[in-house]
């Protein structure tokens, strides 16, 4: 139950919003309580003749002069309608208010949720689907919603409601009050009988009905393989078969719900069948009247449907669980990487990096670096060379703090960079990774990532450097062209192109460049190699390359294998000494 | 514009025969919901009767007309007011009970057949976008795709379940009460229909803006969709650009929009909703009022009463569900819209009328003056031929943009030349089965595009029934088979999305095992080891060269170490053939190619 009061803190900011939906149920509900009174005066009074109560009596004397029927009956018909357009009228405001502020309450949670896995260490990323955490950003945030809807909004209704009711209920006649109210208990027993079968089958349903989405998504985007090997009707066939899963898990599921509503239904019926047989009697023998025994069985309808809020509340709050279970596990869970209590700014830093008896892995037992101690000095490059698999991309994912070692530390200027605020550490450090990762904006954006307030000169500077300004211009829109999806409309050069343009306008002490010119033709590539040097230039480097064409520039090369540092030293010295980088070299020389 | 020659739902009479195709293959859960359907009115119809009964014949002690005196004369032990009030009791209860039972299995079969509706039009929708070539799927969003196949195709049900079945309910009821209300009281039968022509004219009053507010408040909707989607695929460039507390306030930017939208459209809807109220609630009072004045004079009696407020009530309700459901159906209508423009999207690339299966394939490879683009007007490939004999190595070299890949998507016919042909053993690939066609080809990109499924799984994708053994040497010569020893399921270990546990090594090396299962007699390698480093790329290469033995094979390579064992290159640029030639020769021309060469390795 506490997940419940944890989610219920978000309501707090709203108290104002929810004082007046309390005030204006408390009025509603007793317009609701009147509506059925017109039509009880009209079948006892005007039709069948009895008397009016007193104080109804003088009103109407003194508002029509005379007692006529005709006219008392047109008051009474008016009365009905006035009545009916207040609940409409009330319940309108009600939906304004509850609309806004319900809206905001699930806004608040999912904007909390996006700061917080936004917060997420890359690795937790690598980890996780981007549907499933879209799911709980834009669906499973609603629970909050529909929470306070069943907890607060709907009971508060029907508490009111039926207060008001019984109130009058009990003046016309007791025994008959007492009667529907015995029923009310049993009907709410009925839902705590089904609840976790229907728990687990709503889990279930979610989950069948996710993979059916996963294979949607995983078949379109290899939609090319899925083409070359032929394997359409399998993926269909794959298709159908979860998504027969996911009915059978809906039926089974509705039939469960319904042995919960079978069971408030029997209640319901005899319910009403022990008092109309009552009722009937009780008008027989002259002690209550036809429009009395009216309002009573209109109450009824009104205090069965209320009670069914009761009744449906455990069995809704377990069908929310799963969300609720979902939207929490992302707000409780505290982000990997996040500043030490005291961590200190970082002022602009000279670019000096140290490693210090690192190691991390991605796998409990499973390291990916052993003990790699290294050196960078303000303005070096760095050039990582070892085969796929070593860890290259490990290490330098360390500098920028994407994840915390297992073991040693990382300095940055001297300090360990667990030390510092982690947004200052990331503003020093910037990177153009093996895959260009545009974001479906704007050519001018994609590029102005990091300082998004960067004017459009800046940008085209940017774009110029990394030889992009060309094909840019080139573009139906210039600077302006949206980048699809997958940035399906640009070669991987002219992508990578962008990726090194977003780099050198963020202009940081700091680079890591991962491969960036893997995806780009020789003479492309050369090119480039003069706008890095460029950007290079006073920046503390660390380059990961194939070739190693584009090592040998380095001041530094450290040669990694199966995660430990197996030579380092300057190219010239490395090439000499006939180890492992001489051997790659000699791999990659032409014949 | 004109609002007032609008049909009240726009489009809908159009889509109903569609929707009801349908619903039509379903034919017995579609039963059904109509037999249900037909039952429940049946019973709205009896449920005021008791009370009929009740309060005018036993309470108030009318005489009963002759019909029902008879009819009442059928049960046993109706003498006394008190028999009759019981009968009255228990036929209350059965009529609950039982519009309780029809109730469930009237949502019951809802279920059953709108799912089903929805998972057929979403499995025909994901057949032919499998079916669409990469020209169709190259100009959208992957995205895009996904939510017409998981999110639109609901549309059907919710056209039938929200639109046609209320339509056909509150036909039926109006059938069946009108002849019961005209016998009871012509003058308030009037009455209580008169009330539905002011339900339709504010209706039509309304039902435009409440369209074009839901239409704009579910656009701002899907922005807070696209910001949060692309964000998440982005995370490492998000986090080292420091994007986070831009990317939050953006979204509580898009947050207010939406939520402004809402409330525009909250605010129309119950404005909406007050005057329909206030129409139903003075047909309500009107009965009330007339009912009692007919009373008054006795042409009318309670339960008359009671019969046509009970009538009204079940009447007025599939009406308004309708109209407060069409923005529902109006949105569904575009999601109509949305998976038809799919399913009517011409398959560009077909099996011709007569086309030939292909068994045996040897690979030579032809293309002849082929001419390609993505956009009209816009050509990427320019009059292209070539001619490879079977086991020949083509390397395909030249600058981005040149159309290398495009080139060689044409072999599979992931694409339909402009112009040309492109032929198989002397065949026009149009002329062959798809099917047949891209069984003899072949392929390992770029990207590797591995799915989530296990290991084993991903390596037998192009031959599902190949055994461990089979799966294991795959793996064993493209030198994966080290690294999948090492997961921790093995060959069962599943790979996830993105393959984001492997590197991008190990990952095309997966892809490269795939390849090599499916032994293709043509085969194309675009950037195989563009990704891959100098040691793992030589070591590829060796396990490539058993590969493309006695294979004809296309490989586009950017490292002229892997391009060097080509029996022959084809240098590419603008979309046009430069020069070709072995890569001896070449590099002795001193052209275009040599040029490339020195670029890469210096004058040296």
């Amino acid at each position: 139950m506490h997940r419940y009061r944890r989610l219920l803190g978000y309501v707090l900011p709203y108290r104002r919003a929810f004082g007046l939906i309390l005030g204006l149920t408390v009025v509603s509900s007793g317009v609701l309580a009147l509506q059925p009174w017109p039509m009880k005066f009209i079948v006892d009074h005007v039709l069948g003749g009895s008397p009016l109560p007193a104080w109804l009596e003088a009103l109407f004397r003194r508002g029509l002069g005379q007692d006529a029927p005709g006219r008392v009956l047109a008051v009474l018909a008016i009365a009905a309608f006035v009545l009916l357009v207040l609940n409409l009228g009330l319940e309108a405001v009600l939906a304004w208010i509850w609309t806004k502020a319900g809206r905001r309450l699930v806004y608040d949670v999912a904007q909390e949720i996006f700061a917080r896995l936004q917060a997420r260490s890359v690795l937790f990323h690598a980890r996780s689907t981007v549907g499933d955490l879209l799911g709980r950003i834009t669906t499973d945030s609603w629970c909050v919603y529909y929470l306070v809807d069943t907890l607060f909004v709907g009971p508060l209704h029907a508490l009111l409601a039926m207060g008001a009711m019984v109130v009058l209920m009990s003046q016309l006649d007791g025994l008959l009050t007492a009667l529907a109210l015995g029923a009310a208990p049993f009907m709410l027993g009925a839902g705590f009988l089904v609840g976790k079968p229907l728990r687990a089958m709503a889990r279930l349903r979610r989950e069948i009905e996710s993979r059916l989405a996963a294979h949607v998504q995983q078949t379109l985007a290899g939609i090319p393989v899925v083409q070359a090997f032929a394997q359409e009707e399998r993926e269909d066939e794959r298709f159908r078969e979860f998504a027969s899963a996911a009915i059978r898990a809906q039926q089974r599921s509705l039939l469960l719900g319904s042995l919960n509503s079978l069971s408030s239904g029997l209640v319901t019926t005899l319910g009403t069948g022990v008092i109309l047989w009552f009722g009937a009697r009780h008008v027989t023998h002259g002690q209550l009247t036809v429009g009395s025994l009216l309002v009573f069985l209109s109450y009824l309808g009104t205090l069965q449907a209320q009670m069914k809020t009761f009744a449906n509340l455990y069995t809704v709050l377990q069908g929310f669980r799963p969300s609720v279970d979902r939207v929490l596990e992302i707000i409780d869970a505290p982000p990997e990487i996040r500043d030490r209590p005291g961590a200190v700014a970082l002022p602009r830093v000279r670019g000096h990096v140290a490693l210090e008896g690192v190691t991390f892995g991605y796998a409990p037992g499973r390291p990916a670096l052993r003990g790699v101690t290294l050196e960078a000095r303000p303005g070096q490059t760095v050039a990582l060379v070892g085969p796929t698999g070593a860890g290259k991309t490990t290490l330098v994912n360390l500098i920028p703090r994407f994840f915390d070692p297992w073991e040693g530390r990382v300095r940055v200027d001297g300090r360990d960079v667990r030390d510092v605020q982690v947004a200052a550490l990331r503003s020093q450090v910037a990177l153009v990774l093996q895959e260009p990762f545009l974001l479906a904006a704007t050519v001018a954006e994609n590029i102005a990532l990091g300082r998004p307030d960067a004017s459009l000169a800046d940008i085209e500077a940017a774009a110029r450097a990394a030889q992009a300004h060309d094909f840019i211009a080139g573009l139906p829109q210039g600077y302006a062209t949206p980048i699809g999806e997958r940035g399906a409309t640009l070669s991987g050069g002219e992508r990578q192109r962008l990726a090194i343009a977003r780099a050198l306008l963020k202009d940081a002490p700091i680079l890591i460049l991962d491969e960036p010119t893997s995806a780009l033709d020789p003479p492309t590539e050369r090119v480039l190699m003069a706008a890095l040097a460029r950007l290079m230039a006073g920046r503390t480097t660390f380059l990961i390359a194939h070739r190693l064409s584009t090592a040998r520039r380095a001041d530094c090369v450290v040669v990694l294998e199966q995660g430990r540092i197996v030579e380092t030293g300057a190219p010239s010295e490395l090439e000499a000494r006939g180890g492992a980088y001489a051997r790659l070299q000699t791999l990659q020389s032409p014949s | 514009m004109m609002p007032s020659a609008a049909p009240p739902l726009p489009g809908l009479f159009r889509l109903s025969g569609w929707v009801a195709g349908y619903a039509l293959r379903r034919w017995l859960p579609l039963l059904a919901v109509i037999l249900s359907l037909l039952v429940r009115v049946g019973m709205d119809v009896l449920k005021p009767w008791p009370m009929l009964v009740l309060v005018d014949y036993v309470l108030r002690g009318a005489p009963m007309p002759a019909w029902l005196a008879r009819l009442v004369g059928l049960l046993p032990g109706t003498a006394t007011p008190e028999a009759l009030t019981g009968w009255c009791v228990v036929s209350t209860v059965v009529l609950f009970l039982m519009s309780w039972a029809v109730g469930l299995a009237n949502a019951y079969a809802n279920i059953s057949l709108g799912q089903r509706m929805t998972y057929d039009l979403a499995a025909q929708l994901f057949s032919r976008l499998q079916q669409l070539s990469l020209r169709f799927h190259t100009r959208r969003a992957a995205g895009d795709s996904i939510r017409r196949v998981t999110a639109d195709c609901t549309c059907v049900s919710v056209i039938a379940k929200d639109a046609l079945l209320p339509i056909l309910s509150a036909g039926v009821s109006l059938l069946v009460m009108f002849g019961i209300m005209w016998r009871l009281s012509p003058a308030l039968t009037l009455w209580a229909l008169a009330v539905v022509p002011c339900m339709a004219a504010i209706f039509r009053l309304y039902a435009q803006p409440m369209l074009d507010r839901s239409s704009a408040q579910q656009e701002a909707d899907a922005g807070i969709y696209s910001l949060v989607e692309r964000t998440l695929a982005a995370m490492p460039v998000v986090q080292a650009y420091g994007r986070e507390g831009w990317n939050n306030r953006r979204l509580r930017e898009i947050h207010r929009d939406t939520l402004a939208a809402t409330l525009a459209l909250t605010d129309v809807q119950l404005r909406f909703k007050l005057l329909m109220g206030v129409t139903t609630a003075a047909g309500t009072a009107g009965i009330l009022w007339w009912g009692a004045y007919q009373a008054l004079a006795g042409h009318a009696s309670v339960g008359t009463i009671l019969v046509f407020l009970s009538y009204v009530a079940s009447l007025y309700a599939p009406v308004e569900s309708i109209m407060y459901t069409s923005a529902i159906i109006q949105s569904a209508a575009g999601s109509a819209a949305r998976v038809r423009d799919v399913l009517d999207a011409r398959r560009d690339v077909t099996d011709a009328p007569g086309a030939v299966t292909l068994g045996a394939a040897r690979g030579q490879v032809r293309l002849e003056q082929v001419a390609f683009g993505y956009e009209a007007g816009l050509p990427v490939l320019r009059g292209i031929s070539l001619e490879a004999e079977p086991g020949e190595t083509i390397a395909l070299v030249g600058p981005s943009g040149a159309g290398k890949s495009t080139l060689v998507s044409l072999l599979p016919r992931f694409f339909d030349p402009w112009e040309g042909r492109v032929c198989l053993d002397g065949r026009d690939l149009r002329t062959v089965a798809l099917k047949s066609l891209r069984r003899h080809i072949g392929l390992v990109l770029q990207e590797p595009f591995l799915f989530p499924q296990t290991i084993a799984a991903n390596i037998a994708y192009g031959r599902p029934k190949a055994t461990l053994a089979e799966i294991e040497a795959a793996a064993r010569a493209a030198g994966a088979h080290d690294f999948i020893t090492r997961l921790p399921q093995g060959y069962h270990t599943p790979v996830g999305e993105r393959g984001a546990t492997l590197s991008g090594g190990e990952r095309q090396r997966l892809s490269i095992a795939r390849a090599l299962l499916k032994s293709a007699p043509v085969l194309i390698l675009d950037e195989p080891t563009s990704a891959l480093d100098a040691q793992t790329e030589r070591l590829l290469l060796d396990a490539l060269e058993q590969l493309t033995a006695g294979r004809t094979t296309f490989i586009i390579a950017h490292r002229l170490s892997t391009v060097r064992r080509a029996s022959r290159i084809v240098f590419l640029e603008n979309g046009r053939v430069v020069e070709t030639g072995t890569p001896r020769d070449l590099l002795a021309r001193g052209g275009r190619y040599a040029a490339f060469h020195h670029a890469q390795f210096g004058a040296a």
